[in-house]
């Protein structure tokens, strides 16, 4: 992002987000957030507690013995959502992480209980979530960086374009923003994203029927040149 | 485990200690008697002292509660009555038994600054267990996470908040040592009146925060409590004993708020400190390399 961020500063580039992908992005933080507390409270304290003989956490230690039982949770729950392609399964970034934690607390000579591990790996989460809520607000809310609030809505013949065109209908919704832009306000504008799955890797496809051009944001000032 | 940590009283006093000790005092001159290696000196001196009999804390915590619970349903089996009493008398307590804060509120007769910086540490010393908190709550509950992502958020802002006034007092306290010894009342005064000007708002928007954050958190306690024994601290928190329209109603006006504080805050730091608005997130540490995987993927 820096390179884009320095282009932006350097040719004075306008950059806005639209609602539709403000709303996305909401929705992925508070998305993200319950999946974590779903792995939280009924898989990692389930499996801590144990199945065939529970046991208290407010009062057992955490050991070496926990990491097997972390091991045999992400084993067993929701193996078959897992997609087991280690760079995009979700679980198995949650389960590195968790590992990790719990390594660092066996490590320290006074143990805490494993009531109090949960307890704190739950905090760090609010509180990281809380960060990442407030930068996409000053980003985005607040347009306190470079992004400017758009208030063009898509535009529906476009979208439906590419729906027919094989485009997920979010997508053609943030992608038509574009048209409205260019349409209303009379500027040249582009649609940059990181998403090659679903948009990057349909660029070329989408240029044809629609004639917006998307690109990853390095690209950015070659298509406005 | 942690759960008395931040518990809905805690909330509540921060802010009106600030609104007490900031807004409703008075720049009055003093002459003592120092003693330097036994030679006695006179030492001329500003101290402030309370504008109005009536901003007693005490006050505050009443009529604070009293706006809270006058529109709150309260189930059936409990009285209303008992739980006003209860909530006013345990938060006057609180701060009755808080020595450190009473001897703050002494001390801030000579340093305004010291008493916020005193506010400052001792919300940041305690901000952990304000999450790990939260966190407990999420844990004996059946309410999602993001719930306590957004109720938390109270924690991020009221540090924001803090930043926020101490650099406004800071900076009147500068101004007003700036003058001549002579219309060094005159200064304090006029600089005084100034930043009771810039602070108000900031104050009054941040008690109407406080006000709906408490509200949230005591709908969804009050609520959740099988006994009159739990209303402060219940076992679990349910989600299904809550009434969808109150509990949308208060989630709403308290997100507004939310909204609406940090947007103030956010304005007002333009001017006195852009840093307190800066990125949070810290790229390469566990926690953000699992979010970002996370953000990324199909979920």
């Amino acid at each position: 992002m820096t390179k884009f961020k320095k282009d932006v500063k350097e040719y004075g580039i306008a950059c806005y987000v639209s609602e539709s992908v403000m709303k996305e992005c909401e929705g992925k933080i508070k998305k993200t957030t319950d999946f974590l507390g779903g792995i939280l409270k009924d898989v990692i304290t389930v499996y801590l507690e144990g199945i065939r003989s529970p046991r208290k956490l407010d009062t057992t230690k955490v050991s070496n013995d926990d990491l097997h039982r972390i091991k045999e949770a992400f084993l067993t729950v929701n193996q078959t959502a897992r997609e087991f392609d280690l760079i995009t399964d979700p679980f198995q970034a949650v389960e590195e992480w968790i590992v990790e934690k719990l390594e660092r607390e066996i490590a320290k000579p006074k143990g805490i209980t494993l009531d109090e591990f949960v307890t704190s790996l739950t905090a760090t989460i609010l509180d990281e979530i809380n960060k990442l809520q407030s930068d996409f607000e000053r980003i985005v809310e607040l347009e306190a960086d470079y992004i400017t609030k758009s208030n063009q809505t898509p535009d529906p013949q476009v979208t439906q374009i590419l729906i027919q065109n094989g485009i997920h209908q979010p997508d053609a919704n943030h992608i038509s923003v574009v048209a409205s832009h260019q349409k209303n306000i009379g500027e040249k504008a582009i649609f940059l994203t990181f998403d090659y799955k679903s948009i990057l890797l349909k660029w070329d496809r989408i240029r044809r029927v629609s004639n917006i051009i998307c690109c990853d944001p390095i690209y950015g000032l070659s298509h406005l040149r | 485990m942690n759960g008395e940590k931040m518990s809905v009283s805690s909330i509540e006093y921060p802010s009106s200690a600030l609104r007490y000790a900031l807004l409703n005092v008075k720049p009055v001159p003093f002459e003592e008697i120092v003693k330097i290696r036994g030679i006695k000196f006179l030492k001329k001196g500003i101290r402030y002292e309370p504008e109005k009999q009536f901003d007693k804390i005490e006050d505050f915590v009443t009529f604070r509660y009293g706006q809270i619970f006058s529109r709150m349903p309260i189930p059936e089996s409990f009285s209303a009555e008992y739980i006003f009493n209860h909530f006013v008398s345990n938060t006057i307590k609180k701060i009755e038994e808080d020595k450190e804060l009473k001897d703050e509120l002494e001390k801030k007769e000579k340093s305004l600054l010291g008493f916020v910086d005193f506010i400052q540490k001792r919300f940041e010393n305690d901000m952990h267990a304000y999450y790990m908190s939260e966190a407990d709550r999420f844990l004996r509950s059946n309410l999602p996470l993001s719930f306590f992502a957004q109720t938390s958020m109270f924690i991020n802002t009221y540090q924001k908040y803090l930043s926020l006034v101490k650099r406004i007092v800071r900076r009147y306290e500068i101004l007003s040592s700036l003058g001549g010894v002579r219309d060094r009342l005159r200064s304090h005064e006029q600089q005084l009146n100034l930043m009771k000007k810039v602070l108000a708002p900031l104050i009054d928007g941040m008690d109407l925060f406080c006000i709906d954050a408490l509200s949230l958190k005591l709908y969804v306690t009050i609520w959740s409590a099988e006994n009159i024994e739990e209303i402060e601290n219940p076992k679990f928190l349910d989600i299904n004993k809550l009434e969808p329209s109150y509990f949308q109603e208060y989630l709403t006006n308290y997100s507004i708020q939310l909204k609406n504080i940090r947007k103030l805050i956010f304005q007002m730091s333009r001017k006195y400190d852009p840093e307190i608005f800066k990125k949070e997130v810290v790229s390469g540490n566990s926690e953000t390399t699992m979010l970002s995987k996370l953000l990324s993927s199909n979920l």
